[in-house]
């Protein structure tokens, strides 16, 4: 409805709503979306959330392979904290194949997945500050990143395309001086926390723009199908990690950071101080971790050592088979949930006893927060979709798989 | 006729079933390597064993035949082992060759291996060595060091092929194939040696080294050497025939196929007509359609088929040649007679001669030969040939050039019997249709290749002169052609061209000139 088609007092102007298009292809929206605004001047009347512009057909290109072959897809996921979507995945089809992995393998995934939410809460908080102007904090966040790349470049080769997770076990075993590449990261880490968290926490231009901006309350984060740090942020603690424990997290101890008002301000504050508790978790895992094989034994799920595969028949042809006819998961059906960095991310394997996956379907947790987006943003001005967007820290690659 | 249960599953079969073959018909999966159903049973492997309620040791389900109230376990934690042993000890000396050995991908040892064992070795010595690319006849190659001696090689040359000339020498651990001192694996099916061998030790000099076997693309098909018309399934990849191999077919050739019919694709692979040539010119298929409706425009008109033709090239040209050329004389030529023996091989080298026969039929006619053709006087001549190899081609050379206008389908430059116009012909790898054997059992036979743009299906061009004509023929494909052939062809009547299967059938009311030959 048009203000036209109401009745036009003598000498009003003749006005109608603005219909303004932000995105697909905007600096501030993070991979690709676009939000159609209905606008009232600056006041956003309605708005209709569009995803999909990053679909590249993921779950369609899973069912073509083996079931390793899915791995480097799942880096492409969620990309800021692509090892937590390895360790998913690998889970899943274990579940499925209902073998268990080594400790030393349980307590390298619990370590990966941390050091990546780290890099994924850095993003958004450095994002978060980006995006209304406070540029220093932003490269501050990135500064801290960047030592905790050179220690995800160093354990799996790659910054960002990992594919460091194998079913039955991970790649290879940590290198050597991984601790001492951890504490490094950790140090620079909390310099720059310190700064950022001087320049932004109680900076009034931040609290302005975000303290009871994009508001959710818990029962109807609930009702949306939040997870992570918006849900966390709106009250309701709800964390995979405790309330489904996998990988031995509930041999750690650590906090989980609950919010009271769903803003944007308690989800930036949720994320800091979920960086610190991951710091917490990394440093049980340095202390607990045991010495002991990284992959399991079986050659029929995991490769056989290289030695074996150049010097004798029966590791030749286990190489062989495995990677021409795929590890021959059972038929039936999984579902596997980790703690992302948004949220719960579920991965639904499905098997028909051959070497290739049948259906292979990622719950994405920002498609659950998507949804809410222009509920959180009615009714408010147009400069506030840019730190509320950010705050929910929607990944493109996620979301539209 | 007794009863058993295997893994809980109950089964009734003939007095003299193997345990094996019951569990085949289960669908319950018992790994083997000697067993072959097309072979006498040896039991040498001792990889089918399975647990039985009437023995305390294992039995080898290959040979033990079923019995009443017999119960077999297939998967108990015995029999696990017993599979693993036997796997661990023909690996201990089995060469790491998987990186050049052809059989990768279609290996028996790989497949077993991974699904039965996968546990790392146990050997810690230095392996045996035994002869390594040894050629053994005129198209197989001996790895002796990949046998594992089930033996299927050796029973395959004495039952099948009716020439033992393989044999298992030296003892224990240096056991393996070959064969006799100055001999040669030289029997006319000596490939089949090499697809029976489950593993790499026995491969075909044809196909070594050429392309990895998880590349290649199947395609059902019959093989047109000669009147058996085995079914084969013609590997390709990119666009290329690699290697044909036989497929099992009961009605026809079982499991075997000769090394000649294997091997004839190569004739195809070269020295191809592409386009349609008038005397040596390349000329657009426009011109050569109207040249064509020249050749069947004449007083006299002989129109020479071959039986390497389909049943459905051959309907459409004889109705064609019929509508518009009534005048004309269809006579059959083809190659002649050859060798023949009572396994597989036949004299007669068409594959589709009884086909012809059917299809001639159905327009009135019979068949007949090149010879009656001799006493031919004409002024006004037109020949018309199908096909390259003709048994009679010095007599089709003559009456060509007496014709005014000529013109022969030919897949290679060794065609055309010097007609003046050459037509591009599709070689039987290239074409959709049905095929006849001598038997009477027709046969689905499929395009494998894409032939080049220029080569078209033979009835494609006929009806191009139907329509050049005025006529169009209401028929896209060869399932049209095939359910119009249907309605003038009675052995056919009932059939429908999608279903005609993996097997063929064999035709009702179909004489069998020959004897059945066994095998």
């Amino acid at each position: 409805m048009t203000k036209d088609t109401e009745a036009l007092k003598e000498g009003d102007l003749y006005t109608t709503y603005l219909h303004l298009n932000m995105g697909p292809s905007h600096p501030a929206m993070h991979g690709t979306v676009r939000i159609y605004l209905k606008l009232d001047g600056e006041t956003i009347v309605d708005s209709d959330v569009d995803i999909g512009y990053l679909h590249r057909g993921f779950e369609k290109m899973a069912e073509s392979g083996t079931w390793t072959k899915v791995i480097p897809y799942t880096d492409r996921l969620n990309y800021v904290s692509p090892l937590i979507n390895n360790v998913g995945y690998c889970g899943a089809v274990e579940k499925l194949l209902g073998i268990d992995i080594t400790e030393r393998c349980k307590f390298i995934r619990v370590f990966v997945s941390e050091i990546s939410r780290i890099v994924d809460h850095l993003t958004a908080i450095g994002a978060c500050a980006l995006e209304v102007a406070a540029y220093t904090p932003f490269l501050w966040c990135m500064q801290a990143r960047e030592e905790f790349y050179f220690l995800i470049e160093a354990i799996t080769g790659a910054r960002v395309t990992t594919s460091y997770v194998r079913i039955g076990g991970v790649r290879w075993d940590l290198p050597e001086d991984w601790v001492e590449r951890y504490e490094r990261a950790e140090k620079k880490l909390f310099e720059m926390l310190k700064d950022v968290e001087a320049l932004l926490t109680r900076n009034r231009i931040f609290i302005d723009r975000n303290a009871g901006v994009g508001v959710m309350k818990a029962e109807d984060a609930i009702a949306w199908g939040f997870t992570g740090p918006c849900l966390r942020a709106a009250g309701v603690d709800y964390d995979v990690r405790k309330a489904q424990p996998y990988l031995g997290y509930d041999r750690l101890e650590f906090d989980v950071p609950v919010g009271t008002e769903g803003d944007n301000y308690d989800r930036y504050l949720v994320r800091l101080e979920e960086i610190r508790q991951s710091v917490r978790i990394i440093r049980q895992v340095i202390k607990q971790i045991p010495e002991g094989p990284v992959n399991i034994s079986d050659w029929r799920i995991v490769l056989p050592p290289k030695e074996a595969v150049y010097n004798t028949i029966e590791g030749t042809i286990a190489n062989f088979e495995n990677v021409m006819k795929g590890i021959q998961v059972p038929k039936g059906e999984a579902y596997y949930a980790v703690e992302g960095g948004n949220g719960e991310v579920g991965f639904y394997v499905v098997s028909d006893g051959s070497g290739k996956p049948y259906r292979v379907h990622v719950r994405p947790p920002c498609f659950a927060i998507m949804q809410a987006l222009s509920d959180m943003i009615k009714g408010r001005l147009v400069a506030d979709i840019i730190p509320t967007f950010d705050s929910i820290n929607m990944i493109g690659g996620e979301i539209d798989r | 006729m007794p009863t058993l249960k295997i893994d809980g599953q109950e089964i009734t079969v003939e007095p003299g079933t193997r345990i094996i073959e019951a569990a085949d018909r289960l669908g319950i999966p018992i790994p083997r390597f000697c067993y072959h159903k097309g072979l006498s049973v040896a039991g040498n492997c001792r990889m089918c064993l399975v647990e039985t309620n009437k023995s305390p040791k294992l039995v080898p389900s290959c040979y033990e035949v079923c019995q009443d109230g017999l119960e077999v376990k297939t998967n108990t934690e015995r029999v696990r082992e017993a599979r693993r042993a036997v796997l661990e000890f023909i690996l201990l000396n089995h060469p790491v060759d998987c990186p050049i050995c052809d059989q990768a991908g279609e290996c028996d040892l790989q497949d077993l291996y991974f699904a039965h064992d996968a546990k790392p070795s146990r050997h810690a010595f230095k392996k045996l060595h035994k002869p390594k690319a040894k050629v053994i006849g005129p198209h197989v190659i001996l790895d002796a060091e990949r046998c594992i001696n089930c033996t299927r090689c050796v029973r395959f040359c004495e039952e099948i092929a009716k020439a033992p000339r393989l044999t298992q020498v030296h003892r224990g651990e240096w056991t393996h194939v070959d064969v006799f001192p100055g001999q040669e694996l030289d029997h006319p099916y000596s490939m089949c040696c090499a697809d029976v061998c489950p593993v790499g030790a026995l491969t075909t000099r044809d196909f070594r080294f050429k392309c990895r076997v998880w590349f290649l693309k199947g395609t059902y098909s019959v093989c047109a050497e000669c009147s058996r018309g085995c079914a084969i399934r013609v590997d390709t990849f990119n666009n290329a025939v690699q290697r044909i191999v036989p497929r099992y077919n009961p009605l026809v050739n079982n499991f075997w196929a000769c090394d000649e019919g294997r091997l004839a694709y190569h004739r195809f692979e070269k020295d191809r007509v592409n386009e349609p040539s008038i005397e040596g010119t390349k000329v657009h298929r426009s011109e050569a359609i109207g040249y064509l409706l020249q050749v069947i425009g004449h007083k006299d008109v002989v129109v020479v088929l071959t039986p390497f033709l389909t049943c459905e090239d051959a309907y459409i040209a004889c109705k064609v040649i019929k509508t518009f050329a009534p005048q004309a004389k269809i006579v059959v030529g083809g190659r002649g007679q050859g060798f023949q023996d009572d396994i597989l091989i036949r004299a007669d080298k068409n594959p589709n001669r009884a086909g012809l026969k059917v299809v001639l039929a159905g327009f009135g006619l019979n068949l007949e030969g090149v010879g009656a053709l001799s006493t031919l006087q004409s002024e006004d001549l037109g020949v018309l040939v199908f096909g390259e190899e003709h048994a009679d081609a010095e007599l089709i050379k003559a009456l060509v050039a007496k014709a005014m206008h000529s013109a022969a389908f030919a897949c290679t430059g060794k065609g055309g019997l010097g007609a003046k116009a050459v037509i591009p012909m599709p070689s039987p790898y290239e074409v959709n249709g049905t095929f006849i054997n001598e038997f009477g059992v027709i046969q689905r036979c499929r395009k494998a290749v894409e032939p080049e743009c220029g080569i078209l299906p033979v009835w494609r061009t006929m009806k191009d002169i139907s329509e050049a004509k005025g006529v169009a023929l209401m028929v896209n494909n060869e399932q049209d052609v095939f359910e119009e052939m249907k309605m003038v062809c009675k052995p056919l009547a009932s059939l429908h061209f999608s279903d005609i299967g993996e097997f063929g059938i064999k035709l009702e009311g179909f004489s069998v000139e020959s004897s059945e030959a066994k095998a």
